[in-house]
């Protein structure tokens, strides 16, 4: 015998979880082993054995059994028992239960991981909290306005000046650019190449799968992809290495592959080529003087910075005004400051003009919290009204328990655990239902969604709240119940009190704003689709490389396209409806601090025969004269009132403007007056605008209006020749211009998707526990229907009396839904400068929906009661 | 009452139990199955099938001496029931009879 023990602890924990029945036999043959092994080996080593050992034993057959003879457990069977009798003895309610909380539910959860999605936006860098975004406001006398891009050498003062500021890192783009990038003989306009610098990745976390990020960029002919735009042209070759060629013009070296950027960045691009490169491509690699580097007129880069962390943002802000002091604000113009902005609140909170890409609203995310929780409510007030209609027929069952000795948390636990039952099927289904709609739901509001386990803590609010409604709608019944003496059970109480009443009003007040939602919604949508813009957009062409069309290739290309019979126009300038620059404008003699803020357009000749706008006043610009090009502009209806003109007042008079890139103010004179069109969207009223001719047409767009008759396809095959034959380097790319214009409004047609389906959703769980609460109610009033029908009663009369009392409660949450579809949809129609005027008739119409739906849900119910024999339901009086 | 089916590691147990005869608890039932098979189940598998077995009826036990080499702990000591000894008996059978059915050619086929 030698004197080792093995460990006390884990004794114990054994004596803990195993049967008292093997406990001592099992622990005796471990112990013999235990001694045996003590012998031959270190103590560690056979106390590891030991308890290796015994855990191979904490496996259900050796764990303690609950006491299976407790009345609890037996009890709880029981419950469990009748819950699961219950729910096959009504299929129909309890289908109309189950899978209305789960739809309900579905919703709300996909809801949630929309707006968890929206709150996670750029929340992935690790430093987020101390990164800005600089940005500026410019208020003149007549209006505001906020850009979210800088001009580029804030850079350098910002890293001279600022201590504060660690890194400073610029990205640039431009939307209206169809950048080319070609290797091998693959060639693709590609939608996202940023430039931008190496500091990038030392404020950001992009994260790198090949290459240096300290170094990757600093070579001026260098790009950065992204892992798909990678696979896109090099499968699976390394790129690293390889040389890809930029416009046709630049060879650049693979420096750099970086992961994907996630989809919930506010900033996304496809790769990345250095500041330098762009810089040196205008410079003519040394030819010209322009240098973007020096250049504080043009506010072309979004610039962000890396702040020491517990910098004062406040204070920090009003040091930055010297910046605007002496660099922005010139003596033409004043007013600019600038702001800085936490990358954390870029998705969400701004609006900025010349953000990367469309932003995250705000308002659209509390919208849609909204509406998630008035489907919770409505699919909750659904399962506690049905239960509820239930407790109420099984009095009888209730009673025999409570004469058999069931007490009130006896009773309590049996509703208890029906209500966990149905409640936990509803959450099982909630799951999968959420699971087959995600695709839908990501194709309407184009996020990219995804349901699986890393979400715990939804699974967990759908735990906490699926917890709650049990426990509510299984309390309350019962507690109401065994209050009750015995005497009084034997009636049966009142199926439908205030309270229940309460919620069904709630209900269909909620259901009838969403209604109202719709109809305010698809007019205004339609008011966007069918409105005239005041220009023709229809079967009109817009070329992607147009701009890259010199005179000589312009020329061939216009001949060969006036050749053909389909074509019924072709233009170089500015497309009707697409991106607006403004400028800053001066009467000419109004003093120094005159200023209009006014939209600027480059025209070429015949824009107003191509869109077909009218002239309402004076002429046109003619081309054929260099002078008349320089010196005379048209405007638009809109200006001159903005001027402070009328019409005809306007022609003759003179205004001045300094041009991007210019040191010097330019003076025009206004020729002739266009009547407003709508060329931007229509969240705005028309742009008040100035519209010219360039001296050379180098780099604008080049648009066709083709002929309604005429094959389309041959068309288009005509134009690419046409185009091939004129820059074959180029590819022939192009967009039509009403569809491009309709994109505008994507995010109105999603909104629209969503409110309609989630309205269709919260009435259907809305009818669907209508019918089965009225089910209940006929069911009971089955021989009261019988003996008024004895009497003489008819079957209108019965029917009326059946479905009024639900009509009436309708009618009363329509007081409610008006004053609430009024307010919100006023709120919403007031973002559109263009918006539809609220019809009563709106209201009317939603009133009658819902009192058919209702009226379906309940009136088949009340009919069949109506005329139903009495023999069949007084037979066993 | 659990099913009578008696599985491969289960007859084993069985049959050493059998074996054993009067000694068989979960230790002797260990080093048998080792003696016998060549096999060192672990102590809890053991252990495991012989708890299984006594609900499906096969075996009972009851609680033998204690000595110092256990702790002052007794064993649990396991004795086949006539339930245990027919269940043997037909799996027996049922390999017999299986065992003839197969042709004679399959084992002369299986020396090629």
């Amino acid at each position: 015998m030698n004197h080792q023990e093995p460990p006390r602890w884990m004794l114990q924990f054994f004596q803990w979880f195993c049967r008292e029945d093997l406990f001592e036999a099992i622990s005796g043959d471990l112990l013999v082993q235990y001694y045996e092994r003590a012998s031959r080996m270190s103590r560690a080593r056979n106390n590891g054995l030991f308890i290796g050992q015994v855990l191979t034993f904490f496996q259900p057959f050796a764990w303690r059994r609950p006491h299976t003879l407790s009345n609890h457990s037996i009890m709880f069977t029981n419950h469990l028992k009748v819950g699961f009798r219950l729910i096959r003895r009504n299929p129909v309610y309890s289908s109309i239960n189950i899978l209305g909380f789960a739809i309900g539910l579905s919703a709300v959860m996909l809801i949630a991981l929309f707006i968890q999605q929206e709150l996670s936006f750029d929340k992935f860098h690790s430093r987020g909290d101390d990164i800005v975004r600089f940005t500026y406001r410019l208020e003149t006398p007549n209006a505001t306005r906020e850009g979210a891009k800088l001009p580029f050498p804030m850079k350098s003062v910002l890293e001279a000046d600022y201590p504060e500021v660690r890194n400073v890192a610029r990205f640039y783009f431009w939307g209206g650019d169809a950048p080319l990038l070609s290797y091998g003989n693959q060639k693709h306009t590609e939608e996202k190449l940023y430039f931008s610098e190496n500091e990038v990745f030392q404020v950001f976390d992009f994260e790198f799968l090949a290459g240096n990020p300290s170094t990757a960029l600093t070579e001026v002919k260098s790009i950065i992809l992204t892992e798909s735009l990678a696979r896109k042209y090099f499968g699976t070759d390394d790129p690293m290495g390889k040389i890809m060629t930029y416009k046709n013009e630049d060879d650049l070296l693979v420096t750099g592959v970086i992961k994907d950027i996630p989809s919930n960045s506010h900033i996304s691009f496809d790769a990345l080529l250095p500041i330098e490169l762009q810089r040196q491509r205008w410079m003519g690699w040394g030819q010209y003087t322009y240098d973007l580097e020096k250049d504080w007129n043009w506010a072309g880069a979004w610039v962000y910075g890396l702040l020491n962390p517990k910098t004062d943002n406040l204070a920090f802000e009003q040091k930055l005004q010297s910046i605007a002091e002496e660099h922005l604000n010139t003596d033409d113009q004043k007013g600019f400051t600038i702001e800085i902005q936490s990358l954390l609140d870029i998705h969400l909170r701004s609006d900025k003009s010349a953000e990367p890409g469309p932003n995250g609203n705000l308002t659209l995310v509390y919208a849609f919290a909204v509406v998630a929780c008035l489907i919770l409510l409505i699919a909750c007030i659904n399962f506690i009204n049905l239960t509820t209609a239930q407790a109420n027929k099984r009095l009888k069952e209730i009673n025999i328990r409570q004469v058999m000795g069931a007490g009130r948390t006896n009773l309590v636990g049996q509703f208890l655990t029906e209500s966990m039952i149905l409640v936990s099927f509803s959450c099982i289904a909630a799951w999968l239902f959420a699971f087959l709609f995600m695709p839908f739901f990501n194709d309407f509001m184009g996020s990219s969604l995804s349901l699986g386990t890393q979400q715990v803590w939804l699974i967990l609010a759908v735990c906490i709240v699926a917890f709650f409604l049990a426990a509510f709608s299984g309390v309350r019944p019962s507690v109401a119940i065994a209050r009750l003496r015995a005497f009084q059970q034997m009636q049966p109480v009142r199926s439908s009190g205030l309270f229940n009443k309460i919620l069904i009003v709630g209900q269909f007040a909620i259901c009838n704003v969403l209604i109202i939602g719709i109809f305010v919604i698809e007019g205004q949508l339609d008011l966007l689709r069918h409105k005239d813009l005041g220009f023709d957009k229809e079967q009109m062409l817009v070329l992607r490389h147009g701009r890259n069309l010199s005179a000589d290739q312009f020329e061939v290309f216009q001949n060969e396209i006036n050749a053909l019979p389909q074509v019924e126009n072709l233009h170089r300038g500015y497309v009707a409806g697409t991106a607006a620059y403004t400028n800053t404008f001066q009467r000419v003699g109004a003093g120094s601090q005159d200023a209009y803020s006014l939209g600027i357009k480059w025209v070429g000749e015949g824009f107003t025969d191509m869109f077909e706008i009218d002239l309402v006043e004076g002429r046109s610009i003619n081309p054929e004269s260099i002078a008349d090009i320089r010196e005379s502009i048209l405007i638009n209806e809109s200006a001159a009132k903005a001027l402070g003109w009328s019409n005809s007042e306007s022609i003759g008079k003179q205004l001045s403007f300094l041009p991007g890139g210019a040191s010097e103010p330019e003076e025009i004179r206004i020729v002739g007056v266009m009547a407003d069109a709508n060329f931007e969207s229509l969240y705005d009223p028309v742009l008040p605008s100035v519209f010219r001719m360039p001296q050379s047409a180098l780099g604008s767009e080049v648009s066709l209006k083709l002929s309604p008759k005429g094959d389309l396809m041959r068309t288009i095959t005509q134009i690419e020749a046409a185009w091939d034959l004129a820059i074959p380097e180029w590819p022939f790319e192009f967009n039509f211009l009403d569809q491009s214009i309709q994109e505008q409004y994507v995010r109105e047609e999603n909104l629209a998707a969503a409110i309609r389906y989630f309205a269709i959703l919260a009435i259907l769980i809305a009818c669907s526990g209508l019918f089965g609460l009225s089910m209940f109610t006929i069911q009971q009033k089955r021989k009261e229907i019988g003996v008024r029908k004895v009497l003489g009663a008819t079957v209108s009369s019965i029917f009326v009396l059946l479905s009024s009392r639900f009509m009436r409660l309708i009618v009363f949450s329509f007081l409610f839904a008006i004053p609430t579809g009024l307010y919100l949809s006023s709120n919403w129609l007031e973002s559109f400068a263009f918006r539809i005027s609220l019809d009563p008739m709106i209201f009317v119409w939603s009133g009658l929906i819902s009192s058919m739906m209702v009226l379906m849900a309940i009136g088949l119910q009340s009919l069949k009661a109506a005329i139903s024999d009495p023999v069949d339901s007084l037979r066993y009086e | 009452m659990k099913g009578t089916y008696l599985g491969e590691f289960e007859e084993l147990v069985l049959l050493t139990v059998g074996i054993l005869f009067d000694d068989a608890h979960g230790i002797s039932v260990q080093q048998e199955l080792e003696n016998q098979s060549g096999r060192k189940p672990m102590i809890s598998a053991v252990h495991k099938v012989l708890v299984r077995l006594e609900d499906k009826g096969f075996l009972t036990s009851k609680m033998g001496g204690a000595t110092t080499e256990r702790g002052g702990r007794r064993k649990r000591l396991y004795e086949m029931t006539p339930a245990g000894k027919r269940a043997l008996a037909g799996s027996r059978t049922l390999r017999n009879k299986m065992w003839d059915a197969i042709p004679k050619v399959v084992w002369e086929g299986g020396q090629l």
